[in-house]
């Protein structure tokens, strides 16, 4: 297996699993906190933006988004909005679309981390196979970092428990180490990536299959077999299907003596 | 005066979630939303005993059969608003106004409805306009005052509000805590121990369980009578057991006797009932300092978290 190869399975399994680290919850949107809610200017404006949020289905949601702009291109909203259609085009699998929508939303909320936490993954995970490759790994890692940075910084609605929050602040932590780590194994910065990766798992309660895959071919990347072969093992228990063949078939590799290449 | 939406109005009105505290009681309510076309007694029946997920089935099978009437869409409106379904709620009574519902009762409920959205300047533009289709009605100046006070901020703009609403309806205990409130926060005291005190009476001639007078009295006096005070926290704490600041207060007013471990109660309480309060952490973590309690240091650490976690200023 090529680290090509290896890469690439990386790149299946993520893109596969993409909607499971997805979480652009409203809670966290700008409809949250009310002393910086964005506000609508008129009740049309509000109801075409509440037209997008009930939109059945992501292709309407991008078409209701494109018409929302139109219509209100001032709008103090457009940020909420292009989070939508990120999210929209993720479901789509549309990786243009996605950072085109991406883009915008962060032009107008840059420290928004719901759409660094969408961005990030889907760069990293999607970089191996395009041209732009190089940039979008550095710009994975940058919205990673800057998501960090900023769950350490939000102000969060009083609705919210620390609890709650705690758990929430984990799964982005997690989210944010994951990408470094995808980042830095796909830059051959083996150690790096284990470590991003571990930390991954251990902020998280109840880590995915996905997370031992990663993990597990970065160990096997790294040379160390017997620590890959028990972490690709747990990850096959955890599964889903397509995590589960690629850790067998990752498995039967190394048990059949093949050296991952560097 | 049509029943149905009186009791509508009562129900939507008395148990707004999306603010601190309801309106003032006994307000003169729009008998009616507007163009009422065979008002359903069941639906306010079902209104009445809180049932709002049957409320919203009928109201959407009453606009399926009939989609012109405005009524159904109406009920439907509330009904989400009670729901905590504010997207829903929003796009029900805008269908409802699209075919010509126009009543100080449904602005009120949009408003509200938009309130819940964090979508201010639309609550504020519907508040007006329900004030302005029944000119009597306290409640929307009531809504704008909580409004400019809860999330601007702005006692000075609150209290116009408030007084504006008790112009109309000057028996509003609720309006007149609140506008004391905005007197204290203005530094003006004996006008607001002066709507404080009338506050009370009027409570006490209602026996409404409503504690914020008492609480108000209880700052006001902290320093100048401490007994006073203690009396009025006491009060407040019975008549709303489940507000963590009434227990604040009290703490304090324990304090001021040198009955820590009655203080120590009283902080604890409030802090179990609004974990993400920074001041009741702060009250219990110097009340366990000054008892020598180990868990001062655990708990100032907790009132630092909350406060970096919560607290904008």
């Amino acid at each position: 297996m090529t680290a090509t190869n290896c890469l690439g399975l990386v790149l299946v399994f993520c893109a596969a699993l993409a909607g499971m680290s997805a979480r652009l919850e409203a809670q966290f949107g700008p409809l949250a906190t009310p002393g910086q809610a964005a506000q609508a200017r008129s009740q049309d404006e509000l109801d075409w933006y509440l037209e997008i949020v009930s939109a059945t289905g992501p292709t309407a949601a991008v078409q209701k988004v494109k018409i929302f702009v139109a219509a209100f291109p001032k709008s103090e909203l457009l940020g909420a909005a292009y989070q939508y259609q990120l999210q929209a085009f993720e479901q789509l699998n549309d990786f243009d679309g996605m950072f085109a929508a991406g883009g915008k939303a962060l032009a107008a909320d840059p420290d928004s981390l719901n759409t660094l936490l969408a961005l990030a993954p889907a760069m990293a995970n999607r970089a191996s196979a395009r041209p732009d490759r190089v940039q979008l790994l550095s710009q994975a890692e940058s919205y990673a970092r800057r998501a960090l940075d900023g769950i350490d910084q939000i102000k969060i609605p009083r609705e919210l428990s620390i609890e709650q929050w705690n758990i929430r602040k984990h799964e982005m932590q997690s989210d944010a180490h994951g990408v470094l780590g995808v980042v830095a194994f796909q830059r051959s910065q083996f150690q790096p990536a284990i470590r991003e990766l571990e930390m991954a798992i251990s902020l998280v309660p109840r880590p995915q299959g996905v997370q031992f895959l990663r993990l597990g071919l970065a160990l096997a990347a790294a040379g160390k077999k017997d620590d890959a072969e028990q972490t690709l093992r747990r990850a096959a228990e955890l599964g889903p299907d397509p995590v589960r063949n690629g850790a067998l078939d990752q498995l039967k590799k190394l048990s059949e003596g093949q050296r991952t290449p560097r | 005066m049509n029943r149905t939406f009186s009791i509508a109005g009562c129900l939507l009105l008395s148990a707004a979630a999306v603010l601190a505290q309801s309106p003032p009681e006994n307000s003169p309510l729009p008998d009616s939303p507007g163009k009422v076309a065979n008002p359903s007694v069941s639906i306010s029946d079902l209104a009445r005993s809180g049932r709002w997920k049957e409320v919203a089935a009928l109201a959407d099978r009453n606009h399926r059969q009939n989609p012109s009437d405005p009524t159904a869409l109406y009920w439907l409106g509330i009904s989400h608003l009670k729901l905590h379904e504010p997207v829903a709620s929003v796009q029900a009574f805008r269908a409802a106004e699209k075919l010509g519902l126009n009543s100080a009762l449904s602005h009120e409920g949009l408003g509200l409805a938009y309130y819940d959205l964090n979508q201010f300047f639309l609550f504020e533009e519907q508040m007006k306009k329900a004030a302005a289709l029944d000119p009597r009605d306290s409640t929307p100046y009531f809504y704008l005052g909580l409004y400019r006070w809860t999330i601007r901020s702005d006692a000075a703009g609150a209290l116009q509000f408030f007084d504006t609403a008790l112009e109309r309806h000057p028996d509003d205990w609720k309006s007149l805590y609140q506008a004391g409130n905005c007197l204290e926060q203005l530094g003006k005291l004996p006008e607001a121990r002066d709507r404080y005190t009338k506050a009370i009476t009027l409570v006490e001639k209602s026996n409404d369980p409503f504690g914020w007078p008492y609480q108000g009295m209880a700052r006001l006096l902290l320093d100048e009578k401490p007994e006073a005070a203690l009396d009025f926290a006491k009060k407040a704490v019975s008549l709303q057991p489940d507000e963590y600041s009434n227990h604040v207060i009290l703490a304090k007013a324990y304090e001021r006797f040198g009955k820590i471990p009655e203080a120590i109660k009283e902080a604890e309480t409030a802090t179990a009932q609004n974990p993400s309060d920074s001041t009741a952490r702060y009250a219990l973590y110097k009340l366990y300092r000054e008892a020598g309690d180990p868990r001062a240091a655990q708990t100032l650490k907790a009132f630092q978290e909350v406060k970096t976690l919560y607290d904008r200023d």
